[in-house]
C-alpha cells in the first residue's frame, strides 16, 4: 500500500513538473491585440500587418483621472513580414511585452489583400489556438490601415466599438454576423465559397454593412446592404431591423419591424434544371405609419392589415430575389446553401449535378413565397 | 512516517522520570486507627498546603474522633458547615448516643445524621485521595476501617452563556460552561429518554479529567460506541486540559488537514447529533464537547438550519458551499486567469486589472501572498488583543493593509478585493476550524497555480477530492451522503428539504432506528382544519 502510495506521489509531482503550460505571465507584461488588420505590400511575397492594442493605464486610468490628458488610448503597431507569427516574432525586437491575441476581436483584411492572397494569410488563425475565435472577420473596402486609423468617439477601444457593432444582429439583418470559427467551419464546408462582412471606414466610425463575396478563397465582389438582407433573409438569419414601404393609403412610408423569421426550402422539381421552392415567414410589429390614427384590427378595417402584410411581403421579396440575382448572374457562386440543401435532401440527384454545379446554380429556378405576420399594431387605439 | 515519530518520542519518554500513575493504590486499605490514616493521608498529600483537615469529636463526649480532609476552594464551604459538621458536632450533642463504635455506628452517621445528598462509602486510599483531588470531602472515623466520601464539590465557575464560536439567530442561547457535570446536565434536560447513556472516564495522569461518552442506546450503533470507548482507552497522556487533546489523540488521519470529529459548543447541536446516532465525548473543563463520526457536510452545517424554514435554509447553503470553494480557491484564481489565462477574462476586465498591476513592483504570486499572510496576521492579532485594542486592530489593519498598500503601489486594488473575498468566504464556513483548514489549503493551491495555472488548480481539486473520498470517521464515509448514495438522504445535504420530508435519520451513523418523522399532515392538516379553526 504505502509504496503504490509512494509510486502514485511521483506520479503525481511528475504531472506538475511534465506540463507544457509553464506560460506564466503577468498580466501588466502582456500586451492584449485587439484588432489585426493585414494589407498587402510592395515587397514581395510580404504583408503588412497592423496591431492595435489597447493601452491599459490610459483607458482605466484615464476615466478615474477624470481628465484624461492627452494620452492615446489605443496604441498602432505596423510590420511587414511574411506570415502572422512572422509578424509577431518582428515585434518582439521592438516592444518589451509579450503579445497575446486571446483578446482580438476583429481581423481586418484589405480589399487587395483578400483579393490575391486570402488562403494564405487565414492559415495561422485556423492553425494556432491561441487566436480568439470569438472574433470577427470583415473585409475592408481599400486598404485596412485605414480601418485601424478610425477613432470612435463612442468607446475609448476600437476593438470593442467595432465588435460592438456586429452585436446589433437584433438591429438589422444588412450585415453578416459571423465569428471566426464559424467562418473557418463554413468555409471549408462550402469549399471556399463563402459571404464575409465588409467593413467601411470612415473618419470616426466604420460601416459594417454589406458583404463580401469569397469564391474559391478569393474576393470577387460585394454585396450592398440590401443584397446583403435578401441573402440572410433567404437563410433565415433575419432576426431584426426594419422595412420600410409604401404606406397603403397613398401618401408616406410605414415601417415594419422584423421580429423573427422562419425559412422552409423545398425542392420542386429536379428536371431540367432544379426548381426550389422557398417559403418565407416573417413576423413583426408595426413600427411608424404616415397617418396618425394606427390600423384597426376590428372586421370593418382588418383588410388594412392584410393590404399592409401583402406590401411587405413583396419588398421582402424583391430584396431577396435581388440577392440571389446577384448571386446568380454576377458572381456565380452558391452561397444560398442550395447545393448543401441538394447534398443533404436528394443525394442521388446531388450527384448528378455535383461536377458542374457552379453553372447549374446560374439556372436554378427559386421561387419565392413570402408571408408576413402583423403581430401588433402598437398600444393606440 | 509515523513509525519515526513515536520513535522520538518514545526515546524522549524513557529519560523522564516520574511515577506512571500519580494516585495511590486502591489496594492499600484503610486502617482503623484514624491517626494513621491521617498519617498516610499526609504521606501522598504533604507539601499540599491547600489541604484541610479538620479534627473533631462527635457528640458530647471525646469518645468519637472523626476528621474531614477537602481541599479549600473545590469544596462549598456551605455544604462542608451545614451539612456535615452541623450535624456531627451540634445536632448529635442534643441526644445521649452511646453507641459503640461499630458497623451499627457507621450506619446511623451515615444514614441517620449527614444531610448531604451524595455519600459513598469506601475502604482505600485510592478512592479517598481521588475524591479529596476532586473536590470532595472525607469523613474519616476513629476505629472504623471505612471512610465517607460526602460529595461536596463547588468552586468558583462561569454560567451558562451563549456561545461565542456558534452564534445563531434563531435557537437557544445557551451554552456549554467548564463543568461537566453543567454540560451533561445541558444534555440531559434535552432528552429526557433513559435510552441517554453517560459513561464517564478519567483521562490524563496529572490531570485525571472526567471525560464522558454520551449516546443514545437503540439509535447509536453499539460498534462505534465500542470503537470509540476503544479509542479514549488507549490515550495515555499525561494530561487533558481540553477536548482537542482527546480530538487529536483520536481522530483517524492526522495528516488529514479536515477534522474527523466535530467540535460544538451548544448542547442543542450535541441532542440532534445523538438523536441522529452520532456519539458524543464531552470532556470537563472545556466548553467544547465532540462529536462522532462526522461527515464533510456536517461541517457546513449550523444548528439553524434545522430551525429555520427550508427555503431560506436551501439557499444559505448553497450560499456556503459556494463561499467555501472560494474560502480555498480565490486568490489561486485569480493567480491563474491572470498570470496564465487571461483569455478566459473579459476584455474590460483584462484591462482593468493589468491597469491596476502597471506599476506594482511585485509578481501576481508575491502579491497575493503579502496580503494573505498580512490578513492572517490580522486575524491572529485580532483575536490575541483584549477586545478595546482589537477593534483598534481592526481599523489601522484595514487601513495599513487595504488603502495605505494599494496607495503606495505595493498591492494592486483588485488584490484586495480577492483577498477580501476569500476572507470573508472563509468565515461564511460555521465550524470556525475547518474555515481555518480552508485557509491552509489556500496556499497549497497558491502554489499549484502558481506552477501549472488552472491545470495545477485542477490537480489541487483532484487530489483534495481523492482525499476526501479515502477518508473515514469512525467507519462512517467523510463525503458520505455522496459516497454511499441514498435517495432518501439528499433531502438533506445541500439543499434542506422540508422538514416533514425528511422521514429517516442520516444513513452514515447507521443508526439502528431510522425513523425520523412519520409525515402525518395529510391526516391532520386540511381544508377542514383550515375552515373549522375559521368559525
Amino acid at each position: 500500500m504505502n509504496r503504490y502510495k509512494k509510486l502514485l506521489i511521483c506520479i503525481l509531482s511528475s504531472m506538475l513538473l511534465l506540463v507544457g503550460c509553464w506560460d506564466m505571465v503577468e498580466i501588466d507584461r502582456r500586451l492584449f491585440v485587439g484588432i489585426v488588420g493585414i494589407d498587402t505590400s510592395d515587397e514581395p511575397n510580404k504583408y503588412t500587418f497592423y496591431f492595435s492594442i489597447p493601452i491599459a493605464r490610459e483607458i482605466i486610468g484615464g476615466e478615474g483621472g477624470g481628465g484624461g490628458g492627452g494620452g492615446e488610448s489605443v496604441g498602432l503597431l505596423t510590420t511587414e513580414a511574411y506570415s502572422l507569427v512572422d509578424a509577431a516574432r518582428n515585434l518582439a525586437l521592438r516592444i518589451n511585452r509579450d503579445i497575446y491575441f486571446e483578446h482580438m476581436r476583429i481581423v481586418v483584411i484589405g480589399e487587395d489583400m483578400a483579393r490575391k492572397h486570402l488562403k494564405a494569410i487565414l492559415n495561422p488563425f485556423a492553425r494556432q489556438p491561441e487566436f480568439n475565435r470569438r472574433s470577427r472577420i470583415a473585409i475592408c473596402e481599400g486598404r485596412a490601415e485605414k480601418v485601424m486609423g478610425v477613432t470612435p468617439w463612442t468607446e475609448k477601444l476600437k476593438a470593442e466599438y467595432m465588435d460592438s457593432l456586429y452585436a446589433a444582429r437584433a438591429m438589422s439583418g444588412k450585415f453578416i454576423e459571423m465569428d471566426l470559427g464559424d467562418f473557418f467551419r463554413n468555409l471549408n464546408s462550402q469549399n471556399g465559397n463563402i459571404l464575409v462582412s465588409k467593413i467601411t471606414p470612415n473618419k470616426t466610425e466604420v460601416n459594417i454593412g454589406g458583404a463580401g463575396v469569397i469564391k474559391d478563397f478569393k474576393l470577387i465582389g460585394w454585396l450592398n446592404e440590401e443584397e446583403t438582407q435578401g441573402v440572410n433573409f433567404f437563410l433565415g438569419k433575419v432576426r431584426g431591423g426594419d422595412i420600410v414601404v409604401r404606406d397603403i393609403r397613398g401618401e408616406g412610408t410605414e415601417t415594419f419591424t422584423i421580429l423573427g423569421e422562419k425559412t422552409k426550402l423545398s425542392l420542386k422539381a429536379a428536371e431540367p434544371v432544379p426548381e426550389f421552392l422557398l417559403e418565407v415567414y416573417v413576423t413583426g410589429n408595426i413600427a411608424s405609419t404616415a397617418h396618425y390614427i394606427t390600423y384597426y384590427r376590428s372586421k370593418l378595417e382588418s383588410k388594412d392589415i392584410e393590404r399592409m402584410e401583402e406590401l411587405i411581403s413583396k419588398e421582402i421579396e424583391s430584396q431577396i430575389l435581388k440577392g440571389v440575382k446577384k448571386l446568380q448572374e454576377d458572381y456565380k457562386v452558391d452561397l444560398l446553401k442550395l447545393g448543401n440543401f441538394l447534398q443533404k435532401h436528394e443525394p442521388a440527384l446531388w450527384k448528378t449535378y455535383e461536377d458542374n454545379w457552379e453553372e447549374i446554380f446560374t439556372q436554378v429556378n427559386i421561387d419565392i413565397n413570402v408571408s408576413t405576420t402583423i403581430k401588433n399594431i402598437g398600444i393606440l387605439r | 512516517m509515523t513509525n519515526i515519530f513515536s520513535k522520538l518520542y518514545s526515546n524522549k519518554k524513557q529519560e523522564l522520570f516520574f511515577e506512571r500513575d500519580m494516585s495511590p493504590d486502591k489496594s492499600r486499605k484503610l486502617k482503623t486507627d484514624i491517626a494513621e490514616n491521617l498519617n498516610i493521608v499526609n504521606e501522598y498529600l504533604y507539601d499540599c498546603d491547600d489541604v484541610i483537615t479538620r479534627i473533631f469529636y462527635m457528640g458530647h463526649t471525646a469518645k468519637h474522633k472523626m476528621a474531614l480532609v477537602y481541599i479549600d476552594g473545590m469544596v462549598a464551604m456551605d455544604t462542608v458547615q451545614n451539612e456535615v459538621l452541623k450535624p456531627l458536632m451540634l445536632f448529635a450533642r442534643q441526644f445521649p448516643l452511646e453507641y459503640t463504635v461499630g458497623e451499627k455506628f457507621f450506619e446511623m452517621v451515615k444514614e441517620g445524621l449527614l444531610t448531604a445528598g451524595d455519600i459513598k462509602e469506601t475502604d482505600n486510599f485510592g478512592d479517598v485521595i481521588l475524591g479529596i483531588l476532586s473536590g470532595d470531602t472525607i469523613l474519616f472515623m476513629d476505629k472504623l476501617e471505612k471512610a465517607l466520601v460526602i460529595s461536596t464539590r463547588g468552586w468558583e465557575k462561569r454560567g451558562v452563556e451563549e456561545p461565542s464560536t456558534e452564534a445563531v439567530i434563531r435557537g437557544p442561547r445557551d451554552g456549554f460552561t467548564e463543568t461537566y457535570r453543567t454540560n451533561v446536565a445541558l444534555v440531559r434536560r434535552r432528552l429526557k429518554d433513559p435510552n441517554l447513556k453517560v459513561k464517564t472516564i478519567k483521562l490524563g495522569r496529572h490531570t485525571r479529567t472526567d471525560v464522558g461518552i454520551m449516546y443514545i442506546k437503540g439509535v447509536a450503533k453499539p460498534s462505534i460506541v465500542d470503537e470509540v470507548l476503544k479509542r479514549l482507552n488507549t490515550i495515555d497522556i499525561s494530561c487533558v486540559l481540553e477536548s482537542g487533546y482527546i480530538e487529536q489523540m483520536i481522530e483517524g488521519d492526522w495528516l488529514s488537514p479536515f477534522p474527523q470529529l466535530r467540535r460544538t459548543e451548544r448542547p442543542d447541536v450535541v441532542a440532534a447529533s445523538l438523536v441522529e446516532g452520532n456519539v458524543a465525548i464531552l470532556c470537563d473543563n472545556t466548553p467544547f464537547a465532540l462529536l462522532a463520526p462526522t461527515t464533510f457536510l456536517s461541517l457546513f452545517q449550523s444548528p439553524e438550519d434545522y430551525y429555520e424554514r427550508w427555503y431560506i435554509v436551501s439557499m444559505i447553503r448553497i450560499l456556503r458551499f459556494i463561499a467555501g470553494f472560494f474560502a480555498f480557491t480565490f486568490p489561486s484564481l485569480y493567480i491563474a486567469m491572470t498570470t496564465f489565462h487571461p483569455g478566459m477574462l473579459p476584455t474590460d476586465l483584462v484591462l482593468s486589472i493589468a491597469a491596476a498591476r502597471e506599476g506594482v513592483p511585485f509578481s501576481a504570486v508575491l502579491e497575493t501572498l503579502i496580503m494573505i499572510v498580512s490578513l492572517e496576521v490580522l486575524r491572529e492579532a485580532g483575536v490575541r488583543l483584549p477586545g478595546p485594542i482589537g477593534q483598534t486592530i481592526g481599523i489601522v489593519g484595514g487601513l495599513v493593509v487595504g488603502e495605505a498598500a494599494v496607495r503606495a503601489s505595493i498591492v494592486s486594488p483588485i488584490m484586495v478585493i480577492v483577498v477580501a473575498i476569500n476572507a470573508i468566504s472563509s468565515f461564511a464556513i460555521p465550524n470556525y476550524s475547518v474555515a481555518i483548514s480552508f485557509r491552509l489549503l489556500t496556499f497549497i493551491m497558491i502554489a499549484l497555480a502558481s506552477i501549472a495555472g488552472l491545470y495545477g488548480i485542477m490537480l489541487g481539486l483532484l487530489g483534495l477530492t481523492i482525499h476526501l473520498v479515502t477518508l473515514k470517521s469512525f467507519g462512517a464515509h467523510y463525503l458520505s451522503p455522496f459516497v454511499s448514495f441514498r435517495f432518501s438522504e439528499s433531502k438533506d445535504n445541500i439543499i434542506r428539504g422540508p422538514l416533514p420530508s425528511m422521514e429517516i435519520r442520516p444513513g452514515y451513523t447507521r443508526p439502528q432506528d431510522f425513523d425520523r418523522i412519520n409525515d402525518r399532515r395529510h391526516d391532520t392538516i386540511d381544508k377542514a382544519g383550515d375552515e373549522r379553526a375559521d368559525e
